[in-house]
């Protein structure tokens, strides 16, 4: 029996299970380093790394079987009080943790699980020497032999049908769901029969009703059932920074200690993929240009320890990632020198917040001053950024000199928002409104000439020989008071095509095309006939989303 | 399903006979004459069921089925001996092989037997942990 002849099934949900378990043993690993007495920790990496050893085997994988009990052996010397804790036992413990990981991802992907087998020995040798007795001196995994490893996740990490694990009690509301479900199908199956039977109408009309409730309680439990079962822990995400912190520090000989906050915030599995390269890039940036080197910190009146936090947090409308460090800050001369260079900013403006966002995540530019390989190559970033941005979400950055950076990462809570193009327009009382997109037909200014009042149907307005029936939005939504003062001429008018019909809406100003997240709002106050819900603007006001088939109801 | 078998026996008459049968059956059999060479074996490939003779030069066959029990948990292991002594089969029980046959191998079908029962044990245990993945992914790729 080789790999292929295992049930496909089992040996995915195996290796998505042992990743995962291995996801944790990174942090665990930089953990221990700072508490070499702590025998717990060195259980808890001891025993996925058994357990992995125990099952490759059955699985085919002979080569991951190998790593694991050579890793097991070493860590077993460890808890057994034969081998001290220190950083060159971390040291060569990652590698071999990095190569169970990237030998898993490659036989998910069907491959061999060794690419290159002399780094692969590499390793094992490494492990090896610290498990002779004798003292060893260093034997450091040659530059060269790390590259070919994947640090930390392996990129090959994105699978299209990768499994999940889902609480059985998520299952039995799915089913207690199927089960009303029928209930509403049984109801209409009689309703079906009623029609025939010549029944009154109104009694099948209020039955109807009834199954149509029904209908809809069932379908908006199954909906938010369904996006619980697509959370996971922010843990998953946010462990991640230890390692990736340790990895820098090492190189660049710094001091660095890292909290994480919030790892128990459950977020949308798909947010995990969207931030883990945004999070990389932030952690990086932060240990390898934040915080400074332990002279000068100490120069600088610091603590000689640089501290960088990793937070999770939610609240009813949004989810925060923020990475914050207590380093040098932003070098902004260096930043509006590049800004200039690339031609992004004029060489008198002053650097927008924005704009420092823009650069820190472009492909190429760095805060550094000098670039070195960990954080220099800003590969994608620009990608990264837009995808947030995509996804309705923002970044924001707060620096101040001496004091460290911070970055916050602010996204929907639900990743089901409804994101959308909005047409913003301004109203005649000056508020903003948002038009969907889709049933913008054109917009021009209208001219008094044009404009005819015909009784009995109101405003007419005349376009390339059609007339269109023209209404005020302020007049539509109420506000009349502002009517008395309105130069119909100076207006703006917005040709729109609602389900066929083509009536234009006069605005005092079209403010431009945005993309907009739709916000549910609640209130007594609030008007759900006419507007879906809101949208912050880009300066922060609030818009109304326009609901337009009520709109035109209401006219 | 093809399952993998290892058949280690020091005599060469036993292992090639044995090897021939299990091949017609439809297995993928492998031979080794000594216990070292089982082990080399094992860390290359899984197998499903072991069949090995006790008394073998260097690594006896108890020797190797305490390794596998250790390093292979879930390899079933079927032992033969030609030296029927109640150490031998104590020492088979008390290190877990499924079974212990006596030579000389007149009957076949006791071994037949023994190995249908090691591959229903494993398959009993795949079908487990399927159901333990839940429904669903089970008549997606059956193999």
């Amino acid at each position: 029996m080789t790999s292929s002849d295992v049930n496909q099934d089992l040996l995915r949900g195996f290796i998505d299970e042992s990743s995962d378990g291995l996801t944790s043993v990174d942090g665990l690993l930089v953990k221990l380093e700072n508490n070499p007495q702590d025998l717990n920790l060195v259980n808890s990496v001891f025993r996925p790394i058994h357990s992995l050893k125990g099952n490759a085997a059955y699985f085919g994988m002979m080569k991951i079987k190998t790593m694991a009990h050579t890793l097991e052996n070493l860590l077993d010397m460890v808890r057994k009080g034969q081998r001290t804790v220190n950083r060159h036992l971390i040291d060569t413990l990652l590698p071999g943790i990095d190569s169970l990981r990237s030998m898993l991802a490659h036989v998910r992907n069907g491959e061999p699980e060794v690419s290159d087998p002399e780094a692969y020995q590499a390793i094992i040798s490494n492990v090896e020497s610290l498990l002779q007795n004798a003292p060893t001196e260093d034997i450091a995994v040659s530059q060269a032999i790390m590259e070919d490893q994947p640090k930390g996740t392996p990129e090959t990490n994105v699978h299209h049908d990768k499994t999940m694990r889902i609480p059985e009690q998520s299952l039995d509301d799915f089913l207690r769901c199927v089960g009303e479900l029928l209930g509403v199908e049984e109801m209409l199956r009689h309703l079906t029969r009623q029609l025939n039977s010549g029944i009154d109408l109104s009694i099948i009309s209020a039955n109807f009703r009834d199954a149509v409730t029904q209908f809809e309680g069932i379908s908006k439990e199954l909906r938010t059932k369904i996006m619980e079962v697509r959370k996971v822990e922010a843990k998953v995400l946010l462990q991640k920074a230890p390692r990736l912190v340790r990895d820098v520090a090492t190189q660049a000989g710094k001091k660095i200690q890292v909290t994480c906050h919030g790892e128990e915030v459950h977020i949308d599995k798909s947010y995990i993929d969207l931030l883990d390269a945004p999070l990389t890039h932030m952690v990086r940036n932060a240990a390898d240009h934040g915080i400074e080197s332990p002279a000068q910190r100490i120069n600088n009146g610091k603590a000689e320890v640089g501290q960088i936090l990793v937070a999770m947090s939610e609240n009813s409308d949004n989810l925060q990632l923020i990475v914050q460090d207590d380093g040098a800050g932003l070098n902004y001369e260096g930043l509006q020198k590049k800004a200039v260079t690339l031609g992004i900013i004029s060489p008198n403006t002053q650097l927008s917040k924005k704009d420092v966002v823009d650069l820190l995540f472009m492909s190429g530019v760095s805060t550094a001053s000098q670039v070195t390989d960990v954080s220099g190559r800003g590969v994608g970033m620009d990608v990264v950024k837009r995808a947030i941005i995509d996804a309705g979400g923002q970044i924001d950055v707060e620096s101040s000199p001496n004091a460290g950076t911070k970055f916050t990462v602010t996204l929907p809570r639900n990743a089901s928002t409804q994101i959308f193009d909005g047409y913003i327009v301004r109203s005649f009382a000056n508020d903003l409104f948002v038009l969907p997109i889709s049933f913008v037909v054109e917009a021009f200014r209208m001219t008094s000439e044009t404009i005819s009042q015909v009784p009995g149907k109101g405003s007419m307005i005349s376009r390339r020989d059609r007339v269109f029936p023209m209404y005020l939005l302020d007049k539509i939504l109420g506000s009349s008071d502002v009517l008395t003062h309105i130069d119909m001429a100076e207006s703006m008018g917005i040709l729109l095509n609602i389900k066929g019909h083509d009536v234009v809406l006069a605005v005092q100003d079209i403010v431009g095309i945005q993309k907009v997240v739709n916000k549910q709002v609640e209130g007594h106050a609030f008007n759900h006939e006419l507007f879906e819900g809101a949208a912050i603007s880009g300066t922060g006001q609030v818009m109304m989303i326009v609901n337009m088939e009520n709109l035109l109801r209401q006219v | 399903m093809s399952s993998r078998v290892l058949i280690v026996d020091d005599e060469a008459d036993i292992r090639n006979s044995l090897a021939r049968r299990y091949r017609l059956k439809g297995f993928v059999v492998d031979t080794a004459d000594n216990g070292v060479s089982a082990v080399k074996l094992l860390s290359e490939q899984p197998y499903q069921v072991v069949i090995s003779d006790i008394k073998m030069p260097g690594m006896d066959g108890i020797d190797l089925l305490r390794i596998i029990r250790t390093e292979y948990p879930m390899t079933r292991v079927i032992m033969m001996t030609g030296y029927v002594t109640l150490d031998n089969g104590l020492s088979c029980l008390r290190h877990g092989a499924d079974t212990c046959i006596f030579k000389p191998l007149q009957d076949l079908k006791e071994i037949d037997a023994a190995i249908q029962r090691a591959i229903d044990y494993l398959q009993h245990w795949e079908l487990k942990l399927l159901q333990l993945k839940g429904m669903g992914d089970q008549s997606k790729d059956p193999v």
